[in-house]
């Protein structure tokens, strides 16, 4: 008997030991590299409750960038104009659509128990595009990786698609956001994808900020990922999606703006420009015009460089957000600086 | 044909097929496992059983050809002796 | 579902929580654990294809209805008019089951197949699209699922072990859900009676069974997972663009990540069989250690190839058919079955005919030199130097490594293209990317993975067996730590589900 306590005893306590490596090491990864939580779809609605915004950002991760656009409106307005983005990771005009029907609605238009709006403050909405949401949900990389649309859903929306499609790797996303909000303390569990830990630790044994310098095959693969995207523009279901979120704002008497945000200078090449983004600006313009909405299009016209964008070379780094604000604030987005009247 | 004389036979065969004079000293004793001895490999089995069949004219039924029955040099020579192999 | 997944990490601690939780003692102490595996294993394999568990349910019912009758009528104790109408009899319902079971893997897996080479060969003649071809969805693990109950069956029909008469058990034994993706095939006489009896929470179960999981999953996620996309796929993809030297390295990464998947898969599905008290059997045995050909067969797939060796290769070469004794001869049908069981394409039977061939080839080979070896002692002492064992091993592995080129390629063409490309004859000259930390890291794992079982490989492993405690425990830790820093996000599906 007193064998098999020590046989229990030394398993207790490798794996307690393992544990508190684990747990230790997490602690100490925290000091070079700090949890950095994201604005998610379950975060921002989370907010958006709990506030009255005045301005509304749909978009996909880029929506994000708009968050230090929000906090300089805040400021400057001392709190009349008030910003809430929704950020759904991967994009796509389907997936937009299906966040506002099933997250956002509910909030534009819950009432109080007199009938008045819960929300009334609500007056402009941007949508935050680019030629990518206009092609069809499958089109991308063939590895499906942690950013995908199944992160905006509720544990119903899961349990539905489980029945219809079993377990697969997009709805998976759903279960692996859950398990993150699990683990909300824990650096290893937060930066999975991310590969922040590695960066962090190689600037911290080099003593060297991590390097600004993009890979250049990444660059190629995203020029031709752009150029190429000519040929998938304008999916019928994605645009029927854009026609379902502009009448549902402009049937709530919503101010709303198509806005076209800024991609890296660096995997913009002169075919892209010419092709790709021009086909795409021109037909949004079009149809922003056609349905009275404001349309901007800073896609390749902001300040930003390529060193303001992150090594994925697709979002904008915190200081070039910062940037971005104060300049889209100065010009075309200047209208938002009135948003409270 | 006695035990002895079925012993030889079979210790000459896998001297023969495998071992070129060493099988006794790679048997060990006579209750060893082939397997764990390295005795036969899995190849050498199907041989010896087609030797036993063809040798000692018996049959060796689908019911026991698995390697557990043969592993031994004793189990060998109890299965042979069992099923009429001593008047080979 | 997949071990790899995140879910698991929630699937498994409900079902080892609820399996251990059960009456202690006797035949309800063993019903409840039986029947947690099958519910979980049906669960597990809902959330691959809820519908076609509607196959693995009748083939079930089949092979153990078809097990309880024939067990019911053994031939001995009868006169021999009668022994031989029963005789008759059991082999006709032994045949019929076994058929069946082969049916069900048949029609989903091979039906198409053959349509398909049908029509190609009647299109060659004239004839255009003559048959229609058939694509079902391939139910999860049905080619394991049917070798395990065709194993079953011929054990009771050729009476080495009685049937099974507890369909709870029965049913726990095929359809494990550990097993049900890729294996270990398991054996009748070793596995089933481990559902016969309640299992017991043992210290070295736990210890082992989670030792087991954690290099698997490292083996699984972390090396086989990386170099898939990052090495593997783009030159397989498209040998045409690398040069001979990228498309060498590829092929060598490739045999890595296969042993690395699937040896992986075999370490977490042992190691979770261990965790319900459940030894299932090895499946690797380090096999880039060997130095011929049969040896990599008895260390490779070890489930698969005992499979064959017992059922098929065996009863013909000792049996009274033409293939008696003849070795070489089974061994290219033992061999070409194996390529079809991997696959129905044209890539995996090439495959399958030259590992045939080559064990053929090596047959004579070894009738050959031990010949020499009668007549000449040297020969012996020759075979046992370190020269011969060398070249022996890098035959056996550059051989090993140049059938994978058909393994993998998508087609005989693409197959064809990238071995022209490792002759130099491609014409790319595109270099491997991501040469970095992490392939280095997949290259020195490899190696010490298969060092510590050679030399002092042992003895080191030993010595850390003996550290205190809490050493031991960190260093687990620390492993989990490295996985959970450099195993890529994103679900990947194990190789040999696809078989």
């Amino acid at each position: 008997m007193s064998g098999m306590l020590g046989g229990w005893r030394n398993l207790l306590l490798v794996g307690f030991c393992a544990f508190a490596t684990v747990a230790a090491t997490d602690a100490a990864l925290q000091t070079v590299v700090p949890l950095n939580p994201l604005l998610e779809v379950d975060s921002a609605i989370l907010q958006y409750a709990a506030g009255d915004p005045t301005v509304l950002v749909v978009g996909s991760s880029h929506a994000r960038s708009f968050v230090a656009l929000g906090r300089a409106l805040y400021e400057r307005t001392h709190g009349e104009v008030r910003v809430q983005s929704v950020p759904v990771e991967w994009g796509k005009l389907t997936n937009y659509a299906w966040v506002l029907e099933n997250r956002i609605k509910p909030l534009i238009e819950a009432r109080t128990s007199s009938g008045a709006l819960r929300r009334p403050s609500l007056r402009h909405v941007l949508i935050v595009t680019e030629w990518w949401d206009s092609t069809s949900q499958g089109n991308g990389t063939s590895s499906i990786t942690m950013g995908l649309p199944a992160r905006a859903w509720r544990w119903r929306d899961f349990l539905a698609d489980l029945c219809a499609n079993n377990l697969n790797n997009y709805n998976r996303n759903f279960l692996q956001k859950i398990w993150r909000e699990l683990w909300p303390k824990s650096i290893l569990v937060q930066d999975r994808g991310h590969d922040r830990i590695i960066e962090g630790l190689r600037a911290s044994i080099s003593r060297k900020a991590p390097s600004s310098a993009k890979d250049p095959k990444s660059i190629e693969f995203w020029q031709a990922m752009i150029e190429g995207g000519e040929q998938s523009l304008f999916e019928p279901s994605q645009m029927k999606a854009f026609d379902e979120l502009v009448s549902y704002f402009k049937g709530r008497d919503l101010d709303v703006t198509l806005l076209l945000y800024p991609r890296m200078p660096g995997t913009l090449t002169q075919k892209a420009k010419d092709t790709t983004l021009r086909q795409f600006s021109q037909r949004m313009r079009a149809i922003a015009q056609e349905k009275g909405i404001r349309f901007v299009d800073i896609t390749a016209s902001s300040p930003l460089t390529d060193d303001d964008f992150a090594p994925d070379l697709d979002h904008v780094l915190p200081d070039g957000n910062e940037r971005l604000a104060a300049w889209a604030l100065a010009g075309d987005l200047s209208f938002l600086a009135g948003a409270a009247q | 044909m006695t035990r002895a004389d079925m012993r030889r036979l079979l210790i000459d065969w896998l001297d023969d097929k495998y071992h070129f004079g060493d099988a006794e000293a790679k048997i060990g004793d006579d209750e060893a496992s082939f397997l764990d001895r390295g005795v036969l490999d899995s190849l050498g089995f199907v041989a010896l059983v087609v030797y036993l069949e063809d040798k000692f004219r018996i049959k060796i039924e689908l019911k026991l050809l698995n390697r557990e029955n043969f592993d031994s040099v004793n189990k060998i020579l109890d299965y042979v002796t069992a099923h009429g192999g001593g008047n080979a | 579902m997949s071990f790899t997944g995140v879910e698991f990490a929630v699937f498994f601690p409900t079902v080892f929580l609820l399996y251990w939780v059960g009456p202690r003692r006797g035949a309800s102490g063993r019903n409840w654990q039986n029947a947690i595996l099958l519910l979980a294993s049906v669960a597990f394999y809902a959330t691959w294809s809820p519908r076609l568990l509607v196959v693995l349910t009748a083939a079930v019912a089949t092979s153990f209805a078809a097990g309880v009758w024939l067990d019911a009528r053994p031939t001995e104790g009868m006169d021999e008019a009668q022994a031989a109408i029963m005789r008759k009899k059991r082999k006709a319902i032994a045949v019929i089951a076994v058929i069946m079971q082969l049916g069900f893997l048949g029609l989903f897996k091979y039906a198409g197949f053959f349509s398909q080479s049908l029509n190609a060969l009647l299109d060659a003649a004239g004839i255009s699209d003559a048959m229609p071809v058939l694509r079902l969805a391939l139910p999860l693990g049905i080619s394991y699922t049917t070798l395990i109950q065709v194993g079953y069956l011929l054990e009771v029909y050729w009476e080495r072990s009685p049937a099974c008469r507890d369909p709870l058990a029965y049913s726990a034994f095929v359809a494990f859900f550990p097993q049900l993706i890729a294996g270990p095939i398991v054996r009748t006489r070793a596995m089933l009676p481990q559902y016969y009896e309640r299992r017991a929470l043992r210290t070295d179960d736990v210890a082992e069974g989670a030792a087991s999981f954690l290099l698997g999953f490292a083996m699984k996620a972390l090396v086989a997972d990386w170099l898939s996309p990052n090495l593997v796929a783009p030159a397989f993809s498209n040998p045409g663009a690398y040069s001979a030297g990228a498309l060498w390295i590829a092929l060598a990464a490739y045999a890595t990540q296969l042993f690395c998947d699937f040896a992986g898969y075999s370490l977490m599905a042992i190691g979770t069989g261990r965790l319900f008290g459940l030894t299932l059997p090895e499946n690797f045995r380090y096999p880039f250690l060997s130095k011929s050909l049969p040896e990599f067969w008895r260390r490779w797939h070890i489930s698969l190839n005992t499979w064959l060796f017992d059922y098929i290769f065996a009863p013909l070469t000792t049996g009274r058919s033409r293939f008696r004794g003849r070795v070489g001869a089974g061994f290219v049908v033992v061999f070409l079955a194996s390529g079809l069981w991997h696959g129905p394409t044209w890539t995996f039977v090439l495959w399958g005919l030259s590992h045939g061939i080559a064990m053929a080839v090596h047959h004579a080979y070894d009738e050959w030199y031990k010949r020499r070896c009668r007549k000449d002692r040297r020969w012996v002492e020759a075979r046992r130097s370190k020269p011969y064992g060398a070249a022996a091993w890098v035959l056996t592995q550059a051989f090993f490594l140049l059938t994978l080129v058909p393994f993998r390629s998508p087609g005989l063409r693409a197959a064809a293209d990238f071995a022209a490309g490792l002759l130099g004859l491609g014409g790319g000259s595109g270099r491997v990317g991501h040469f970095g930390f992490m392939a280095l890291f997949c290259a020195a794992f490899m190696v010490v993975f298969h060092s510590l079982q050679v030399g002092r490989g042992p003895a080191l492993m030993e010595r850390f067996r003996a550290l205190p405690t809490p050493i031991r425990g960190v260093s687990y830790g620390l492993a989990m730590v490295f996985l959970l820093v450099f195993v890529p996000l994103g679900a990947s599906t194990f190789i040999y589900a696809q078989f």
